[in-house]
């Protein structure tokens, strides 16, 4: 197990997951929240903490908080990203609706420490436990902390979440990404400097300014430090979400849910903006946002995606393709042809019905729509791509000479390529120390 | 000073005519949309660079000069008439 000793202070500490904590049991398990008078306090704890970003890019929460403080002058909003359009995550529609208070307090905090007066909350309209329990939470805080507080469903969609394209539902009520600049921390909701900060990230700030940056890095492995949620798919039971000290190997993790190394053939890791990599090379890698990045890999999301040796990878990445290239917001050429005719290649080699030019054209494609966008979707989609193109090289080669697959294909165990595919998960907790 | 160009992906629909008018500058895909040149622009064409752009029916590329995109851009656009 990745037990020490447990810490009832952490993320998914303290009552059952089925459902919201009251008000009343979170304040006696955590105790206060730290007042406005407190922010510059809060930052620096932020600071020593080393908190990251949890939304996917992975920027320090600390440094971000104080970048818009200096810029607000008292006129920042916070917008708090619950949207998670990411099929293949759990964490935050989880987190929201089982800890509602504890992102409200996150939030609560953002706002008082970078100058902001409104707080949007923008949730996933499909995650229908999470917008219950946040709107009840948010009618239990006293008036003067409410009244700041508007709720916003965000619609259902991939790059609905997506920064610009939060910023964007939220004024004009289209989700579609804009051209940056402005920046979203320039100028964002109504035009004034936003925060876009996701909901994981909130929580763990709200933890880290009440019992500090020492307590947070208690827990970790190695040089790594803090918990972080991650959600674990393929290993033959429903996606489940765990907290683990950062520094966890993923082959800890996988083999907690009964995956082998013999087994696996691969891992997606970070989402579907993320990178497959074979499972014999990181089987032993932390789950550190350090670490990853120095083997060009991604935490991103914190997803861990198992691919069963008996699973066609091609088949995979062909679904998770045909997903991206269905979710571009339509905007931009290079992302609605690029994606298009990635996914329909992708899916003939898959299905050994590949047109000889087939493997030419993705490579060329996966080379030339990055940095081709508006938004990012693009660029993730492709290095999600180019990162097939080298782990089931081998792979895709036998589908196109023989019209086979190398692995008998059968149902990847990855999530549904499609967005309402958010099925009941089954939440094992983990203490932590 | 060196320049370098920029599309707007979101207004770009493809037309190609940047790439007709300058294709050993400005590349297409097969759906004829824009693809940049990595490094500077060649300071002795930007005349041609001028007229491609111009060509375009979306007014979608526009240059960037390092010393203007290093300028803080709020108080850029207070200073440029008719900005919001």
């Amino acid at each position: 197990m990745l037990n020490t000793t447990p810490d009832a202070r952490r993320l998914l500490a303290g009552p059952s997951l089925d459902g919201p904590e009251p008000l009343a049991h979170h304040l006696a398990r955590l105790g206060p929240l730290p007042t406005a008078r407190d922010a510059q306090r809060t930052m620096s704890e932020l600071d020593a903490s080393g908190l990251l970003g949890r939304g996917g890019a992975g920027f320090p929460v600390g440094r971000k908080w104080r970048a818009m403080a200096e810029r607000s002058r008292g006129h920042a909003v916070v917008l708090a990203n619950g949207a998670e359009g990411e099929p293949a995550s759990l964490k935050d529609r989880v987190l929201m609706a089982a800890r509602p208070h504890l992102v409200i307090d996150g939030a609560v905090l953002a706002a008082d420490a970078v100058g902001a007066n409104d707080i949007v909350f923008y949730v996933g309209r499909e995650h229908e436990a999470a917008v219950a329990a946040l709107g009840v939470a948010i009618e239990q805080r006293r008036p003067g902390v409410r009244q700041r507080i508007r709720m916003i469903e965000a619609p259902i969609g991939y790059v609905a979440g997506e920064a610009s394209g939060a910023v964007h539902f939220v004024n004009a009520g289209d989700p579609r990404p804009t051209t940056t600049p402005p920046r979203m921390s320039e100028r964002g909701v109504n035009g004034r400097p936003t925060l876009v900060q996701n909901v994981e990230s909130l929580a763990h700030a709200a933890l880290i300014a009440r019992f500090g940056a020492g307590w947070y890095r208690e827990a970790g492995r190695g040089t790594a430090r803090g918990t972080a949620l991650i959600t674990l798919s393929g290993t033959g039971r429903p996606a489940e979400l765990l907290e683990i000290e950062l520094g966890t190997t993923i082959g800890e993790v996988a083999a907690g849910a009964g995956a082998s190394p013999a087994g696996t053939s691969a891992v997606l890791l970070g989402g579907y903006f993320g990178t497959w990599a074979p499972a014999a090379d990181v089987w032993s890698l932390p789950l550190d946002p350090a670490a990853m990045r120095e083997k060009g890999l991604t935490f991103g999301c914190g997803m861990v995606g198992l691919l069963p040796a008996h699973a066609c990878g091609v088949d995979a990445t062909a679904r998770i393709m045909s997903f991206m290239a269905r979710e571009s917001a339509g905007q931009c050429g290079p992302c609605v042809f690029g994606l298009r005719a990635l996914a329909d290649a992708t899916r003939r080699v898959a299905d050994g019905r590949s047109k000889p030019d087939d493997m030419d054209g993705i490579a060329r494609w996966t080379q030339i729509v990055a940095g081709r966008g508006a938004c990012h979707h693009p660029d993730g989609a492709v290095a999600l791509m180019a990162s097939a193109l080298r782990v089931f090289e081998e792979d895709m080669d036998h589908h196109v000479r023989s019209g086979r697959c190398l692995a008998m294909s059968t149902p990847t165990g990855l999530p549904a390529a499609n967005t309402a595919s958010a099925s009941a998960p089954t939440n094992r907790r983990m203490e932590v120390a | 000073m060196e320049a370098r160009l920029k599309v707007d992906w979101i207004k770009c629909d493809g037309y190609g005519l940047c790439g007709d008018f300058v294709p050993d500058i400005i590349g297409l895909d097969e759906w004829r949309y824009p693809i940049l040149p990595e490094g500077p622009l060649d300071g002795g064409r930007m005349h041609e660079i001028q007229r491609a752009m111009d060509c375009c029916p979306m007014r979608a590329l526009t240059l960037v000069r390092p010393d203007v995109a290093a300028a803080r851009p709020g108080r850029l656009r207070r200073l440029l008439p008719g900005a919001r």
